[in-house]
């Protein structure tokens, strides 16, 4: 479903070497494995498709509840629930590629070189681009976090450009950290062609039956519009401080949102959490964005500059 | 394994919200298209303004169908939290969003006998399930548990109050005690198709009163954001083979037969939320 029709405009975009048909992609863990909702929200919409991340192996996820909604947010602690690389491979590309779809696929592993098999496996499958999510548990040292570290950021870079040449590599950064621009530095020095930011953000809740925790991990994941200010504070700050583009991803809601993230400089964007409200929100973004850029005379998202000079 | 998905995403019109006794609001709206439902299926479901404006609250909630007829939609609901509280808001000719109609349905059959047994928020799919066998000619009965008599939904039980076994966990109505406990003294019961919808503690006690030849269907509940299986948020274990996984609710229940569901190792298998606390382990997907 091209959305360039005539007298309408060219919502396509860039990012580094990889073009998009329009700027709205899919978040991972937002939208499956790219074809679960189809019809009602076909992965065509999209500009790119981002997959659910999956581990080498299958992973069946945490207990419930699993959900909390805030105001204006979701806590979620799903707990990575995959269905493994293989069948990942085996299944879900194939599908994909039936329609035409070459997925962004994010991944993630316990160590380096996990994450490097990973991707030396798509090298050969119909994919646009990798996404690395480094905000799992890291095996070797009893859990901490990569994604807070520069050091294994530039380590698991490096060794996945070094096993992926199908196409870009795109690392996803965490909010939970001092200083997100350190960590896209070391994106960018291990050799990541974009950064993707944000993540979700750490938050709690607490069950006044119990007094703990409602989820058996204690903490999770805060996405959805409550965290749009601090996404698209780290994409400003993250667009000045490298060179490689920036992926803004946080709370998006609307055509006015993703223009935010363009203006705070996003080469392009992803939705996630507003997905669930309304699976029918995607293709009115882009209508309304497509309005909004002809209102003010912009043939393309390419001269969006001209509208805020 | 899972069909497509049919569900649509669409707009509906408040006709009324009315509290029907001290517990529930009856909601009855209006739809632009008809689209044919079954007993057990659910919509999402949400006020308009909560999208165009404040985003708050955020996500849609789950309601089941209580009746659905032409361009006409039913639903029973009590007020838990916000979600629920901004639908006893509406006012006639006010808009909805709604996505669905969503899930599996209970079975229709007239083999076992079907034996409904709904307990607080889940009597409305089984006020659907029991019209629908009516209609069907299929003997069945009906056992409805609230906390006191106060709470009877009567508006919504019109018609049926002479069907419905009633039990009253204070015993203002009917049957003193909860539904378990009174199908229990029930010694020489026929085998029967149990279906079930009601709080977690229920459910998981009616297993314990399986006989020969029952079957049972249970409809579940869990906190839901996308409804279509693509979050995963609403998961339950399921056998798999000699292992088990996590299958969605939402997508391929909420109606589940009994032998399915896999009880093992879980702490809580169908209670309600707050479960034990674990490790602090982060988890920032
Ligand atoms: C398939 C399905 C069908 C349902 N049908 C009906 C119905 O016909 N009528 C009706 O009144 N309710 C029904 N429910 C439950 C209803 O969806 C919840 O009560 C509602 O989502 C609560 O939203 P809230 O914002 O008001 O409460 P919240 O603020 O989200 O929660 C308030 C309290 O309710 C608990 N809670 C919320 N949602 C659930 C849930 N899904 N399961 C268990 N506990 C929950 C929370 O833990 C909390 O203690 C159904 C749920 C499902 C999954
Ligand atoms: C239910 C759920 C599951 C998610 N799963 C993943 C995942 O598997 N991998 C990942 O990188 N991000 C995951 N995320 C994070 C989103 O991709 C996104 O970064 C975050 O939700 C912020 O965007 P949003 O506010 O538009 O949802 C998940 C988010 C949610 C709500
Ligand atoms: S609510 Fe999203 S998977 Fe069921």
């Amino acid at each position: 479903m091209s959305r360039i029709r005539a007298g309408q405009p060219d919502l396509s975009v860039e990012v580094g070497s990889l073009q998009l048909t329009n700027p709205l992609c899919s978040a991972s863990g937002c939208f499956g494995y790219g074809l679960d909702c189809d019809p009602l929200l076909p992965p065509e919409v999209f500009g790119g498709v981002v997959t659910k991340t999956v581990t080498p192996q299958p992973r069946k996820g945490n207990p419930v509840p699993r959900l909390r909604e805030t105001s204006s947010g979701l806590l979620n602690s799903i707990g990575l629930e995959n269905c493994g690389l293989s069948p990942f491979i085996l299944e879900k590309i194939p599908a994909l590629a039936a329609r035409g779809i070459k997925p962004i696929v994010s991944i993630s592993a316990g160590d380096p070189q996990g994450f490097a098999d990973m991707a030396s496996a798509l090298n050969r499958e119909p994919v646009a681009a990798l996404e690395l999510n480094l905000s799992c548990p890291n095996v070797a040292s009893a859990g901490a976090n990569f994604a807070t570290d520069p050091g294994a950021v530039v380590e698991i870079v490096a060794a996945v450009k070094g096993a992926f040449t199908a196409g870009p590599v795109w690392v996803k950064l965490t909010p939970n950290v001092t200083d997100i621009t350190a960590i896209a530095a070391a994106a960018a020095a291990g050799g990541a062609d974009a950064v993707c930011a944000i993540n979700t953000l750490l938050g709690m809740d607490i069950d006044l039956t119990t007094g703990r925790s409602p989820f058996a991990r204690t903490t999770a994941g805060l996405s959805g519009p409550a965290i749009m200010p601090v996404a698209l504070a780290a994409v400003y700050r993250i667009s000045r401080s490298v060179e490689i583009p920036v992926v803004g991803i946080g709370g998006i809601a609307s055509a006015e949102d993703v223009l935010k993230f363009l203006a705070a400089g996003a080469s392009a964007v992803q939705v996630g959490t507003i997905v669930f409200r309304d699976p029918t929100l995607p293709a009115r973004i882009l209508d309304e964005l497509a309005a909004w850029l002809t209102e003010r005379g912009c043939d393309s998202i390419s001269e969006l500059e001209t509208a805020w000079r | 394994m899972r069909a497509s998905l049919t569900a649509n995403y669409r707009r509906g019109r408040v006709i009324s919200c009315q509290p029907d006794g001290d517990l529930y609001f009856d909601l009855e709206l209006s739809v632009e298209q008809e689209t044919p439902a079954q007993p057990g299926q659910f919509y999402l479901v949400a006020a308009e303004e909560s999208l165009d404006e404040s985003l708050d609250p955020l996500l849609k909630r789950p309601l089941s169908i209580l009746t659905s007829t032409n361009d006409r939609l039913g639903f029973l609901f009590k007020v838990v939290g916000r979600g629920t509280r901004a639908l006893a808001r509406l006012d006639e000719g006010d808009g909805l969003d709604l996505l669905g109609p969503l899930g599996n349905p209970f079975t229709i059959d007239a083999e076992p006998q079907p034996l409904l047994v709904g307990g607080g928020v889940g009597v409305p799919p089984l006020i659907f399930l029991s019209q629908q066998l009516s209609a069907a000619g299929i003997a069945h009965r009906v056992v409805f548990a609230f906390g006191t008599a106060g709470d009877i939904p009567k508006w919504l039980l019109q018609g049926m109050e002479n069907k419905v076994e009633i039990c009253t966990l204070d015993g203002t109505c009917g049957f003193h005690g909860n539904p378990v406990d009174y199908l229990a003294a029930e010694q020489d019961r026929a085998p029967a198709r149990i279906q079930a919808c009601g709080p977690g503690g229920m459910l998981a006690a009616l297993r314990g009163l399986r006989k020969p030849g029952d079957e049972i269907e249970l409809s579940l509940e869990e906190h839901m954001a996308c409804g279509v299986g693509i979050c995963r948020g609403c998961a339950v274990p399921v056998k798999d083979g000699d292992d088990w996984r996590y299958a969605t609710i939402c997508r391929e229940g909420p109606v589940f037969p009994d032998d399915v569901l896999h009880h093992g190792e879980l702490e809580a298998p169908l209670t309600g939320p707050g479960s034990a606390c674990r490790c602090g382990e982060e988890n920032n997907e």
